[in-house]
């Protein structure tokens, strides 16, 4: 693995507020129904041959 | 700028003879370099268009046309894989995807004849909705060159803005073909997810991601769409997906303007939508949308998860290749958790059934594509309906709406701003309802700019 360069202060920022967002986001107020995950593929649509 | 020969018009010249494939590629040649401000090409090769465009006017000359649209050029974003030219998503940080081969909408559009045109310039990955992320410089608006295209796919529509193309292809994961399509004032398709293949178009978020076509005229979608639709193979999440069939909408169609906190727009967006659905005969109802702090998180957590996911070695190996910006979007994708990640999930499931079940009785659902027009470059912050946001935000807006809820999607030019730049309306459609959205974007599109019913 490659030397991970720093991030300048202001990349640092933008991936704090970035990841601020999303988690006040995803947890916030009261969303109804909670379900299952949502799924797009399905097994049998996966092609041995390819 | 007055209206550009469209796709449409193009075929009608071929096929009566006016034109020859060799005689539109020399002016969409000609007209590329009358534009070099755009910066709308990362590859274009004079040589091998004029080797396609030949091939396909002696095609035309022994009456062996492959389809409608064999000898027309088309544009593409420079992350579908092409054969005959490098694929480098416009960063440092080369795709690690074998080279040599076609994504299967190139290789559909080429087996109908289509000249593929150049590689257009992109926003860095497509992780971004500027364009002025990309390691080939900044795109330029055809409307006013001190404004952005937005993006990611904005040499795609800058390119056919300024009509050096009549189409391109983009590709959308928040917004991407929608957004450059309304600042650069044309029309944008983002098919239903699942229906359009994914397969050789390097993937910014695989759940979220669509190929399509952006274009002149509303009818140069169809013309393209049966090249874009379909089951492929090689992309599991077309194994349902329907050809396309072009249909028309009997009935008045039932439209759901969407409005309220989070899907705030300026005065001067909201002015130009309203007076463009005074024009349409659809029965309109106004709703809101819930939650969309939560969904718009979900969006987001989603996009950068499956980013990071697909980056993950290539950022071990070459960190220093990303653009700071992208290396610190990368960056939170891997901080979220698996839970986090699966919440995000589930939001997107209620948001599903949001929209199917609980909005009022729709056809299609109406927004404008941008909350403001095209801002211009050097602009980090927007200013709209009492909101401030960051540029990036603001692009977005709307638009991954569409994405999370796996919709089909339309942007078409509805009026203009005071400065003269373009402003766009977004019809959203229901899942797998492509062929309904466009008979429905048909009957507006003429209302308002007096296309073909």
């Amino acid at each position: 693995m490659a030397d991970q360069p720093e991030f300048a202060d202001d990349e640092c920022r933008r991936i704090e507020s970035t990841l601020k967002r999303i988690r006040a986001g995803l947890n916030q107020g009261e969303v109804p129904r909670l379900e299952e995950p949502a799924h797009f593929f399905k097994p049998e649509h996966v092609n041995d041959e390819e | 700028m007055t209206r550009n020969e469209s796709l449409s018009d193009q075929i009608s010249t071929l096929a009566e003879g006016s034109q020859t494939p060799s005689s539109l590629a020399e002016q969409s040649i000609e007209r590329a370099k009358q534009y070099p401000e755009l910066n709308a090409f990362a590859a274009l090769d004079e040589i091998n268009i004029r080797s396609q465009a030949e091939a396909a006017t002696q095609r035309r000359k022994a009456g062996k046309t492959l389809s409608p649209i064999d000898g027309v050029s088309i544009a593409i974003k420079d992350n579908f894989l092409t054969h005959d030219y490098p694929t480098t998503a416009c960063s440092d940080a080369v795709p690690l995807e074998k080279n040599g081969i076609d994504a299967t909408i190139v290789s559909n559009l080429r087996a109908a004849g289509a000249v593929i045109f150049a590689k257009t310039n992109m926003h860095e990955w497509a992780y971004g909705a500027t364009n002025n992320t990309s390691n080939i410089g900044i795109t330029r608006n055809p409307h006013n060159l001190d404004h952005i295209t937005g993006g990611s796919s904005g040499g795609s529509g800058a390119a056919v803005a300024a009509g050096i193309v009549t189409a391109a292809l983009g590709s959308d994961t928040g917004g991407s073909i929608r957004i450059p399509s309304s600042a650069c004032g044309i029309y944008g398709f983002k098919p239903s997810y699942g229906r359009a293949s994914r397969y050789g178009v390097l993937p910014l978020s695989w759940s979220l991601d669509a190929p399509g076509p952006m274009t002149t005229a509303l009818e140069d979608i169809e013309y393209l769409l049966p090249y874009i639709l379909g089951p492929d193979p090689k992309d599991y999440s077309t194994a349902n997906a329907q050809k396309f069939t072009s249909t028309t909408f009997a009935k008045q169609p039932r439209l759901v303007n969407l409005k309220g906190p989070g899907l705030e727009r300026s005065a001067e967006v909201d002015e130009v939508i309203t007076t463009a659905l005074t024009k349409i005969d659809c029965s309109i109802s106004e709703a809101e949308l819930p939650n969309v702090t939560n969904f718009f998180a979900a969006w987001e957590a989603i996009l950068h998860c499956e980013a990071s996911a697909y980056h993950e070695k290539h950022l071990q190996q070459h960190p220093e290749k990303f653009s700071p910006v992208t290396r610190a979007h990368l960056e939170a994708g891997r901080k979220l958790t698996g839970v986090e990640l699966l919440t995000a999930q589930r939001l997107r499931t209620e948001l599903m059934h949001v929209i199917i079940n609980d909005l009022p009785g729709w056809d299609a659902i109406v927004l404008p594509t941008l909350p403001v027009p095209a801002p211009m470059h050097g602009q980090d912050w927007q200013e709209f309906g009492g909101r401030r946001e960051t540029t990036q935000d603001s692009m977005t807006w709307f638009c991954w709406v569409g994405n999370l809820a796996g919709l089909p999607c339309l942007s078409l030019p509805v009026g203009k701003s005071a400065k003269g730049l373009p402003i766009g309306m977004m019809l959203m459609g229901r899942p797998g309802g492509d062929e309904e959205l466009l008979a429905i974007a048909r009957k507006i599109d003429f209302c308002i700019n007096g296309g073909e019913e």
